[in-house]
C-alpha cells in the first residue's frame, strides 16, 4: 500500500492516545513506585531517599505486638470480606446453574440480579444506609411488623461484637457487597454454563444423574477455567475495597470498619505521606500479584477440553 | 461413569430425592428473596420520596397522604441535585466524546496496519490493565496540580480519558482485527483516502462494538468516586457519586429526610435508564471483556 499515506494515518492516530496514556497513566504509576522509596510529607517538593525504610516500617507496624497502627485489625477486614465473596461466588454459581435450566422467570432474574452492578458504590452505600437506618429503615419496619422486634437492630452500629469478634457493621457490609457483587459473577458464570455443549448434559441425564449430580460431576469441571478467573477477581475485589465503608462509615476512618485502602487513603491524603501511603500501594499490589498467582496455580487442574 | 450411575438408577433413592427436593426448595427461597432484596428497596424508595418526614417515622408502610412533590424541588435546589447532575453529563460527555475518538483511532491504526512498533505499542497499553490505579493516584495529584488543573473538571476528564484507553483499545482490537482485509483494499482502489476508509467504512462495522465499549465507559465515568474524591473540593464542580456520598450527612443534619430520598431517585433515574435500555449488551460484553481477556 502507499507507504507514505499509512504514515499519515498513523501518527495522527496513535500520538495523541500514547501522549496523553503515557503523562498521565504510565509515568505517575513508574514514579508511584519510585516515590515509595523516598520520605516524602506535605505539599513541599523535599525528597529524601530512604532505601526500604518505608517498607520497613510497614513491616514494623505491621508486626507491632500492640497493632497500634490497627493494621492488622484492617487486614482481618479485608479477609473477612474475601470470606463474604467466597460466598458470594458459591451463591452465584447456584444461581446461574439454576437459571441457566431456564425455570419461570429466568429472564426476570437474570436483569435484576444484575441491576446493582450498574450502580455506583455511593448509590449503594447511600441506599442500605436508607435500607438499614435503625428507626426509619426498611430491614427494621419489616421486622418489627412481623413481630420480631427485638431483631430491629442498628445494623450498620460499629459497637456491638458479633461472632469471631468483628461488629454488626462489618457484617452488614459484607453482605451490602454480596447484594454488589452477586449478579456480575452469576453473569460470568452463567455464560460460561451456556458454552457447555447440550450433548454432554443430555449424556449424563439419559445415565440416569440427577440435575444435582450434573452440577458436581459435568458443570463444574467444564467451567473450572471461570471459577478461576472469578476467584482472582474476589481477591483484587477484597484487597481493594474503599469507597463502601468510606462511604457507609460517615468517610470518617474508624477501626472497626476500615480496610487497608482506607488506611493508605488516611496516609496519603489527610496526613500527606506520600512516600509512605506510595509504600502500602506497592506491597499490596504485590500481594494481590502473589495472591492471583498462587490461587492459579494452586487450582491448576487437567483442562477439559470439549 | 455411565455404567455406575445406571446402575445406580434401579436402587430406591428416596434419600437423594427428598435431599434434592430440599435443596430446590432452598434454592427457591433464596431466588425470590434476592429478587426481592433489590427490587422492593428501590420501589420502597420512590414511594418514601414522595413522603414528609412525619410519615416516614409514623406510617412506614402507607402511601402518601398527598404526594410531597416539594421534596424534589429542595433536592433540587438545597441538596444541590440539579448541580451534581449537570457536572456529571459534562464531564462523563467529554470524557466519552475522547475516549470513544482517540480509543476507536488507536485501535483502528493498531489493528489494521503494520508497522515497527506496532506490536510494542499494543502491550504498552495492554501492560497498564495489571497495574492498579492506586499506584499512580500520588504522582497524577501532583502532576495535575503543577499543570495548574487540580480540583477542576478538566483534570478530571483528562485522567477519565488517559485511564480508560487501554480497555477501549483492547476491546475495539479485537473487533477491528475481525474485518477483512480486502474492504480497505477495494475502498481505496476506488479513490477512497485511508481516513475515508476509517470513517466511513470501519466505524460503522464496528458500530455493535463501539455501542458496547462506550456503555461501558459511560458507566466507569459516570460512577468514578476516587479521583474526584481527592481531587475536587468545591462543592459547585462536585459530581454525582461525591454528591450521592454526602447526601445521607446532609439529610441527617437537615433532618430533611424527604429530600434524601427525592435527591437519591434523581441521581439514580440516568443510571437507571441506561441499564432499562442496555442490559442486553452490557451483560454479553461484560462476558467478552472479563472471560476472553
Amino acid at each position: 500500500m502507499l507507504r507514505r499515506e499509512k504514515w499519515k494515518l498513523i501518527i495522527p492516530f496513535v500520538l495523541p492516545s500514547l501522549l496523553l496514556f503515557s503523562v498521565f497513566v504510565m509515568y505517575p504509576s513508574i514514579r508511584g513506585l519510585y516515590i515509595s522509596f523516598f520520605h516524602w510529607k506535605g505539599l513541599s517538593k523535599n525528597m529524601k531517599f530512604v532505601g526500604f525504610y518505608n517498607f520497613v516500617k510497614l513491616w514494623k507496624e505491621l508486626t507491632d505486638p500492640e497493632d497500634f497502627y490497627h493494621l492488622r485489625l484492617y487486614l482481618s477486614h479485608n479477609l473477612f470480606l474475601f470470606v463474604f465473596s467466597l460466598l458470594t461466588i458459591a451463591l452465584a454459581l447456584t444461581v446461574a446453574y439454576v437459571i441457566s435450566n431456564k425455570p419461570k422467570g429466568a429472564n426476570l432474574f437474570r436483569v435484576t440480579y444484575f441491576f446493582p452492578n450498574v450502580l455506583s458504590t455511593a448509590a449503594i452505600a447511600v441506599l442500605w444506609s436508607m435500607v438499614l437506618n435503625p428507626s426509619f429503615g426498611l430491614v427494621n419496619n419489616i421486622l418489627r411488623s412481623i413481630g420480631l422486634e427485638e431483631f430491629a437492630i442498628p445494623w450498620l452500629s460499629l459497637q456491638k461484637d458479633w461472632p469471631l469478634g468483628f461488629k454488626v457493621g462489618l457484617y452488614s457490609v459484607g453482605f451490602i457487597s454480596m447484594w454488589g457483587g452477586l449478579g456480575w459473577y452469576m453473569i460470568l458464570f452463567l455464560a460460561s454454563i451456556q458454552n457447555i455443549p447440550q450433548e454432554l448434559i443430555e449424556a449424563a441425564m439419559i445415565d440416569g444423574a440427577t440435575k444435582a449430580r450434573v452440577f458436581f460431576s459435568v458443570t463444574i469441571p467444564l467451567i473450572w477455567e471461570t471459577i478461576r478467573t472469578v476467584l482472582i477477581f474476589a481477591v483484587i475485589g477484597a484487597l481493594n475495597q474503599f469507597a463502601l465503608v468510606y462511604i457507609l462509615f460517615e468517610q470518617q476512618p474508624n477501626k472497626h470498619s476500615d480496610m487497608i485502602m482506607n488506611y493508605y487513603y488516611w496516609q496519603a491524603f489527610t496526613q500527606r505521606n506520600w512516600g509512605y501511603a506510595a509504600a502500602i500501594v506497592v506491597v499490596i499490589f504485590v500481594v494481590t500479584l502473589l495472591g492471583s498467582i498462587f490461587t492459579f496455580r494452586f487450582m491448576e487442574r487437567e483442562t477439559v477440553q470439549y | 461413569m455411565g455404567i455406575q450411575l445406571a446402575g445406580s438408577k434401579n436402587r430406591p433413592r428416596t434419600w437423594q430425592n427428598l435431599l434434592g427436593k430440599v435443596a430446590w426448595v432452598i434454592v427457591q427461597v433464596f431466588l425470590w428473596v434476592f429478587f426481592i432484596s433489590v427490587v422492593f428497596p428501590m420501589i420502597w424508595t420512590l414511594i418514601t420520596s414522595l413522603k414528609t418526614s412525619r410519615e416516614l417515622f409514623a406510617s412506614p408502610w402507607a402511601l402518601p397522604k398527598v404526594p410531597q412533590w416539594d421534596n424534589y424541588v429542595r433536592a433540587w435546589n438545597k441538596i444541590h441535585v440539579g448541580t451534581y447532575l449537570f457536572n456529571s453529563v459534562k464531564v462523563t460527555a467529554l470524557s466519552l466524546f475522547f475516549i470513544m475518538a482517540l480509543g476507536s483511532m488507536l485501535a483502528y491504526a493498531l489493528a489494521r496496519f503494520d508497522f515497527p512498533g506496532n506490536k510494542v505499542i499494543y502491550f504498552y497499553f495492554i501492560s497498564a490493565m495489571m497495574i492498579p490505579g492506586w499506584l499512580g493516584y500520588i504522582p497524577a495529584w501532583f502532576l495535575l496540580r503543577d499543570m495548574g488543573i487540580l480540583g477542576t473538571h478538566l483534570g478530571l476528564i483528562v485522567m477519565y480519558t488517559a485511564r480508560s484507553l487501554p480497555f477501549t483499545m483492547f476491546f475495539l482490537y479485537a473487533f477491528f482485527k475481525t474485518l477483512p482485509k480486502e474492504l480497505e483494499e477495494s475502498a481505496i482502489i476506488d479513490g477512497a483516502s485511508l481516513i475515508g476508509v476509517y470513517w466511513r467504512i470501519m466505524m460503522p462495522l464496528a458500530k455493535s462494538g463501539l455501542l458496547t465499549i462506550a456503555i461501558f465507559n459511560f458507566l466507569g465515568v459516570w460512577n468514578e468516586y476516587f479521583w474526584a474524591l481527592v481531587t475536587i473540593s468545591e462543592d459547585k464542580l462536585k459530581t454525582l457519586p461525591l454528591g450521592m456520598a454526602n447526601l445521607y450527612e446532609i439529610a441527617h443534619y437537615a433532618t430533611d429526610w424527604g429530600a434524601m430520598f427525592a435527591g437519591f431517585i434523581i441521581m439514580l433515574l440516568p443510571t437507571f435508564t441506561v441499564y432499562a435500555i442496555f442490559q442486553n449488551r452490557l451483560t454479553q460484553g461484560i462476558t467478552v471483556g472479563a472471560l476472553k481477556g
